[in-house]
């Protein structure tokens, strides 16, 4: 199926993590939750702000650019790939049905990225479980468990959007549309203290989040599949 | 038969076709010139990957764009030198884009493939293929299916002189194996035309035909 190089992102995604998860928890572990601290790794500014610049570790930094530049470079040299990929697949049926088929694969890879998401968060519960003896309970496991499956449902309809827009022709907004929605979304959690993009350490407002992604993915699907028919198809790559 | 009424198209501001009207009805028609010319471009209007600003695009009667036709129908299509998933297999690639029509065994995809002399290197990832290699690709891909039209875009760049002998009687075969197929393709060499029934090249916005040598 065509999508994201998962063995490779997974091996680089997982360490990258995990080495980075170890870095902050050093710092940051005293008085803090565990999806507070899952927040830090992705570099929450307002909660980066609350516990004082002065205690980060620069350290981070290293590992989170690491953890970034891999992850980033795994999912948008596969969606290069589609593009001119996909130009061999629409010929061979019809716009509707490749887009059709794009979105089940997005499906797909929801389930897959949030069991790898999952996995690695149960990893470092059981690590910080035997290394630092720190309990971690249920429900905070639940509640990033649940973040998980909302950030892939994010993540994904932007990829997603990405690999159709980049059918599109002329394709010079491929990636300024959904990573200026990332930005704005990241800017408004740091300004407002709000959590659309970042881990809410609450159970509730997760489930909430999670229906209202899911339901952006949808808007998502239904305007592509009305746009996509006007349009001319790019076949570079 | 493919028929092309009134087309006009701008690309960046620059006007490459002009109330161009043509019919083609011969097996295999050649669409020769220098590089940016609009030879691509043509390509693309033909098969529906690209839209002209005026003018129709006409294929065994149905207009594409109209009436939920997107593309061509039935055909063998490579324009601008797709490539494949990169992480996948040579075979990989080539099975997956099979499954879809469904049209072609993988006995049939096994023979294109010793054809090409890819058996060696069919099951190692696209991206470790040579130039020449990922040309092959692209051909058995179009071929595969036994599309009644094929639609080239420089099918003999990146081969060498053996390939290409070995890709013109393929192609040969097959625009002769059944009753009106039909291979339209682009090229900016002086390749062999012998199997050639129609030259046309692009001179000033319009498609003028050549004679064949």
């Amino acid at each position: 199926m065509a999508g994201v190089g998962w063995k490779r992102l997974g091996i680089t995604t997982s360490a990258a993590y995990i080495m980075s998860f170890f870095f902050l928890l050093l710092p940051y572990r005293q008085n803090n939750s565990y999806p507070v601290l899952l927040n830090l790794q992705f570099l929450n500014f307002s909660m980066f702000a609350h516990f004082r610049f002065s205690r980060f570790d620069p350290m981070h930094i290293i590992w989170f650019l690491w953890f970034f530049h891999f992850t980033a470079d795994a999912f948008l040299s596969c969606i290069n790939e589609n593009t001119s990929f996909l130009s061999m697949r629409l010929y061979r049926s019809s716009r509707n049905e490749v887009l059709k088929q794009m979105i089940r694969e997005s499906l797909h890879d929801i389930i897959r990225l949030s069991v790898l998401l999952i996995m690695i968060i149960v990893s470092i519960a059981m690590l910080s479980l035997f290394w630092i003896r720190e309990n971690i309970s249920a429900a905070s496991v639940l509640c990033v468990c649940l973040y998980c499956i909302r950030f892939s449902v994010l993540l994904q309809t932007m990829i997603c959007a990405i690999r159709i827009f980049c059918l599109f022709n002329p394709p010079s907004y491929v990636f300024t549309l959904p990573f200026l929605s990332v930005l704005a979304g990241i800017g408004f959690d740091a300004v407002s203290g709000q959590h659309l993009i970042t881990c809410s350490a609450d159970l509730l407002m997760e489930l909430y989040g999670l229906v209202l992604s899911a339901g952006l993915f949808c808007a998502m699907a239904l305007c592509e599949l009305h746009f996509f028919k006007r349009k001319e198809v790019n076949i570079h790559d | 038969m493919i028929e092309l009424k009134h087309i006009r198209k701008k690309y960046k501001e620059n006007i490459l076709f002009e109330d161009v009207s043509a019919v083609f009805s011969s097996p295999v028609i050649k669409i020769a010139g220098e590089n940016g010319i609009g030879k691509s471009v043509l390509l693309k209007m033909i098969v529906g990957y690209s839209f002209p600003d005026s003018g129709q695009v006409i294929c065994d009667g149905s207009v594409l764009g109209e009436n939920g036709r997107d593309f061509i129908e039935d055909a063998g299509i490579f324009i601008d030198a797709p490539q494949f998933m990169s992480q996948w297999s040579g075979y990989d690639n080539l099975a997956y884009l099979a499954d879809i029509r469904k049209r072609c065994s993988a006995e049939k995809l096994k023979e294109l493939i010793e054809y090409f002399d890819l058996t060696d290197d069919i099951h190692k990832k696209y991206r470790t293929y040579s130039l020449g290699m990922r040309q092959k690709m692209r051909l058995i891909q179009a071929v595969m299916d036994d599309p009644k039209y094929l639609i080239l875009d420089e099918p003999f760049d990146s081969l060498d002189q053996t390939a290409v002998t070995k890709t013109m009687a393929l192609l040969k075969d097959h625009v002769s194996a059944g009753a009106g197929r039909m291979m339209i393709y682009t090229s900016h060499s002086e390749t062999d035309t012998s199997f050639t029934d129609e030259i046309y090249t692009i001179d000033h916005h319009k498609l003028v035909a050549l004679p064949l040598h």
